[in-house]
């Protein structure tokens, strides 16, 4: 069992197996050793580090990929935006925490988490105009009228008409 | 999509900038804190975690080209720094001559370099881990080597240049210097400095240091020290010597490559050792005086030729040297035996008359005859001496060749291209091949079990297959096995099959077709004998028991003229009866009798006593003519002569053998060892021997004399006449039209088993044919047809 310990200093006690979805956990663990010593994760919230353990525990047991996954691998894997049924409805969840997750993951070296995250975010995009992202995502447009302008005719031929 | 609902119920709140409780120099000056504590050693006190963040952080927050450079040059910073204190103080002074203390500064300074890179690495190792957040996302975007191969770039930078290099690459040379004179050094400590330099490579590519820097230096360290060291041993050393040493090096040079030089290195360095070692000097070591191949081979130092062998084979040029060495042995050993057997030989030929003497003695009493002179037995024992050398050679060198050389194939048609050139030197070869199967087969083989027997005739059919003159050793055979045949001399029935089949098998049906049918003859003899003895039970006998055997003209050969004489009446009545009988069993052939070949057992009273005595037909003859003589009368030669008709030589020889030899059972007027047609004869009834029963001989398997080989060439010069002729005539039956050469050459071909038949002779031959109309030359004038 290993001791985790985040950042609002919350303790979780997982399962060695579950918890070795995260590379990272994992790295340290081979280097540091069996060791009572709790790891503290000063990245991550007890929030965010509970849906995360939500979404190892379901996933345990699967194969982990490649350390240095090939590149034909990851094209395939970027080209499908299709998401499990189960990981639809536990990423449906706020922005905030989406980000959160997204940004847990990342850190703590959980693809298929991280790849989750970021397909939905790339299906919230899709098909969505300029101005409706900018709404999404609270972005501030810095464009001049007539850079917009510019950049709209340029991509004219992207265009469905 | 849910996201979409939420925006638009709930008001939009920015996403929490994650922006890191602390600036980013303050990061940096924490994780280089840490960086540097890792260096020293003190990475037990530090979290992981930690660390691991801060990098992370930087990297999130688009400061990784910061934070990668910056570790680099804390690395470079560390590598410097050690090199200072654990390297630069561990250069040899090269001041001390001692090779003890030169080893120990050169391994201290080597252990000093695994120290440091052991160093580098596990330092290396720690920041690779922390790091790997930097590994995975920056290095690949910005194309830059990862943390580790970073590290090792900057060791290549900082530690593998001079200074520090040469001195490195110079205590490994001296180490192995050192290893080379005899020294112990520590291996281990090389093997873990070139473990160094076998990991580190310039640009990533194929060739790392060591096969850069430190292999070809030690390669021509390597090739300087040999080629000196094959000067070396060549002056101080002898073949046996020089070749262990030889070995020792190489065994020494690959445990070298083994246990502390990179595996690819081992081929160029045996190579160089091959090729200063061995083929510089394969035939100076070989042919040395006193210690080289002839020498070994006399000692029969068979380990030490294997080793010549072994070493000798590594190299192309070793085996065909070793090979011409050999051949060459023999062929100087096979002279020389040669020569023992025809120096004596010359003198031989020049005494004939008094061979004849020494010939008749022959029979249960060898030693008078030897101390006579020194020629007649010994020409024969000469023969023997011959063939039982070669023999014993070919025993000695194939035991080398098996012991030694590993039966090699290429040194086995040496050895037998050797043998087949001296001993086809010797023209009287296949008669003495000849002598000593008789003498085997007359008396040497008694008592031999059969496996023995074996294993003698099979070694002679060795030397026998060396012979070309295959015919003329048909000659000879023929002769001699003619006379074992009639004279009962053969010790084996079993052994003579046994013979004739070695023989069969070696040269075919047709070689020893005759020699079947002499044999056959015999036993048709036998048989016939038995039938005639039953005969003349029923029917008045003659006075003389005669035991007659039948030959087939055409097997045997009738090398001695078919001398006849005048047989004393008893005689002819004898033969008249077996005649009768013969012809009444069969009809249609004719007997033609041939007293030069028969023996006879007569009972001959003396003054003293009877005595049964065996002497030749001829012999007997002539002693039927004094059967009613007094002790005063005499004849003389030409009454002799006249009354038996024997041709002159006969009646020479057989007078000497009566008259002159040991037994005289005539007395020759005036007395004396040669018979002149002046002679008279008389019987000599004085007589005395203390054995009952005397054997005078004549005819004795013996070596020919000049004039006798003459005769015996000319006849088998004519008979090879014929073969080439038959041979040529049977070819263009065939192809109808052939160029000269070719069918010189075919002619050659076809006829090699039997002999070498020259090529003026076959010109010569082609040409009689064409004279015979059996041939026409066509208009080019370069080849023939052939003519119905």
């Amino acid at each position: 069992m290993v001791h985790l310990v985040t950042s609002d200093n919350v303790e979780f006690v997982v399962d060695k197996e579950v918890v070795e979805r995260s590379v990272l956990i994992k790295n340290m663990l081979e280097d540091v050793g069996e060791t009572d010593q709790s790891i503290p994760l000063a990245n991550v919230s007890s929030a965010v580090l509970r849906k995360v353990i939500e979404y190892c525990e379901h996933h345990r047991g699967e194969p982990l990929p490649s350390a240095d996954a090939d590149q034909n691998q990851d094209e395939t894997r970027k080209r499908t935006t299709d998401i499990s049924e189960w990981d639809q409805k536990f990423i449906t969840v706020d922005q905030e925490m989406l980000f959160e997750i997204i940004l847990a993951a990342n850190y703590l070296d959980i693809k298929s988490l991280l790849d989750v995250g970021c397909k939905t975010v790339a299906n919230m995009i899709k098909g969505k105009t300029p101005d409706e992202i900018r709404r999404l995502f609270n972005i501030v447009n810095d464009f001049t009228p007539e850079e917009e302008a510019q950049i709209k005719k340029e991509n004219e031929w992207a265009e469905d008409r | 999509m849910a996201s979409t609902r939420r925006t638009v119920k709930t008001k939009i709140k920015p996403p929490r900038k994650h922006e890191s409780e602390v600036s980013l120099d303050e990061t940096w000056s924490r994780l280089s804190t840490n960086i540097r504590e890792i260096h020293n050693q003190n990475a037990s006190n530090l979290s992981f975690e930690e660390n691991y963040r801060y990098a992370y952080n930087m990297v999130l927050y688009k400061n990784g080209g910061i934070l990668y450079k910056g570790v680099c040059q804390l690395v470079a910073e560390n590598i410097d720094r050690l090199a200072q204190s654990e390297l630069v103080p561990a250069f040899p002074s090269g001041s001390s001559k001692d090779p003890v203390q030169q080893s120990q500064e050169g391994e201290s300074l080597l252990k000093a370099l695994r120290r440091v890179w052991d160093d580098h690495t596990g330092n290396m190792s720690k920041l690779r881990d922390i790091l790997k957040y930097m590994d995975r996302v920056y290095t690949k975007a910005n194309d830059v080597p990862e943390i580790w191969d970073a590290g090792l770039d900057l060791f290549l930078k900082h530690i593998i240049r001079p200074p520090i290099q040469d001195h490195v690459t110079s205590a490994v040379l001296s180490l192995i210097q050192i290893e080379r004179d005899g020294y112990v050094i520590s291996r281990s400590v090389v093997k873990e400095c070139v473990d160094v330099l076998l990991q580190l490579s310039v640009d990533h590519d194929a060739k790392t240091v060591y096969k850069r820097d430190l292999e070809p230096a030690v390669l021509t360290a390597s090739e300087a020290f040999y080629s000196a060291e094959g000067k070396r041993l060549l002056e101080t050393c002898d073949a046996p010597e020089y070749l262990r040493r030889v070995e020792a090096r190489l065994d020494s040079e690959q445990a070298r490559t083994y246990h502390y030089l990179f595996s690819q290195t081992g081929d160029p360095l045996r190579k160089i050792l091959e090729r200063h070692l061995l083929t510089h000097n394969l035939s100076t070591v070989i042919g040395m005086p006193n210690s080289g191949l002839n020498v070994m081979v006399d000692l029969d130092k068979f380990d030490d030729l294997n080793r010549l062998y072994r070493l000798f084979l590594m190299v192309p040029s070793g085996l065909p040297t070793l090979r011409r060495s050999f051949k060459d042995s023999i062929l100087r050993r096979g002279r020389e035996i040669n020569l023992a057997s025809t120096s004596i030989d010359a003198g031989q030929d020049m005494d004939d008359g008094d061979l004849n003497d020494t010939e008749n003695t022959k029979g249960k009493d060898k030693g008078q005859g030897q101390g006579r002179t020194a020629m007649g037995p010994p020409t024969l024992t000469l023969a023997l001496k011959w063939v039982q050398t070669v023999l014993d050679l070919k025993d000695k060198f194939d035991y080398i060749w098996t012991r030694a050389f590993d039966n090699n194939r290429e040194v086995e048609s040496s050895l037998n291209e050797a043998f087949e050139d001296f001993i086809n030197l010797n023209e009287k070869a296949p008669e003495y091949i000849s002598l000593f199967i008789d003498e085997n087969l007359k008396k040497g083989l008694k008592g031999k079990t059969d496996m023995e027997v074996d294993a003698v005739l099979d070694k002679t059919i060795t030397v026998f297959r060396y012979i070309t003159e295959k015919d003329a050793f048909e000659r000879y055979y023929k002769n001699h096995l003619a006379k074992r045949l009639l004279l009962g001399r053969s010790v084996s029935d079993d052994a003579e099959r046994g013979m004739l089949a070695k023989l069969k098998v070696e040269c075919g049906y047709q070689f020893t077709q005759k020699l079947e049918g002499m044999f056959h003859d015999m036993k048709i003899s036998a048989d016939t004998m038995q039938a005639y003895r039953k005969y003349l039970e029923g029917v008045l006998a003659p006075e003389v028991e005669i035991s007659v055997t039948v030959m087939t003209s055409t097997f045997w050969p009738m090398s001695h003229s078919s001398a006849s004489c005048i047989f004393p009446e008893v005689l002819i009545r004898a033969c008249k009866s077996f005649e009768h009988f013969y012809f009444s069993r069969h009809s249609g052939r004719r007997l033609a009798w041939q007293p030069s070949l028969g023996n006879a057992d007569v009972r001959v009273q003396f003054k003293a006593r009877k005595h049964d005595v065996n002497v030749s037909t001829f012999a007997l003859v002539i002693l039927m003519l004094f059967e009613n003589l007094t002790d005063d009368e005499f004849l003389t030669y030409e009454e002799l002569k006249t009354a038996t008709s024997i041709p002159d030589t006969e009646l020479q020889r057989h007078l000497q053998s009566l008259a002159c030899a040991k037994f005289k059972i005539l007395k020759k007027h005036p007395p004396g060892r040669d018979v002149h047609p002046s002679d008279s004869f008389s019987f000599n009834n004085d007589f005395t021997c203390p054995m009952q029963k005397i054997k005078i001989s004549t005819v004795s398997a013996k070596v020919e004399t000049t004039k006798e080989r003459r005769e015996t060439r000319d006849r088998i010069e004519e008979e090879r006449h014929h073969q080439i002729e038959a041979c040529i005539v049977r070819i263009m039956k065939d192809r109808k039209h052939l160029t000269h050469n070719d069918l010189v050459n075919e002619v050659t071909r076809q006829l090699a088993s039997r002999f070498q038949p020259n090529p003026q002779n076959i010109k010569k031959r082609i040409e009689g044919l064409i004279d015979r109309e059996y041939l026409e030359r066509c208009e080019d004038r370069k080849s023939y047809n052939y003519l119905a």
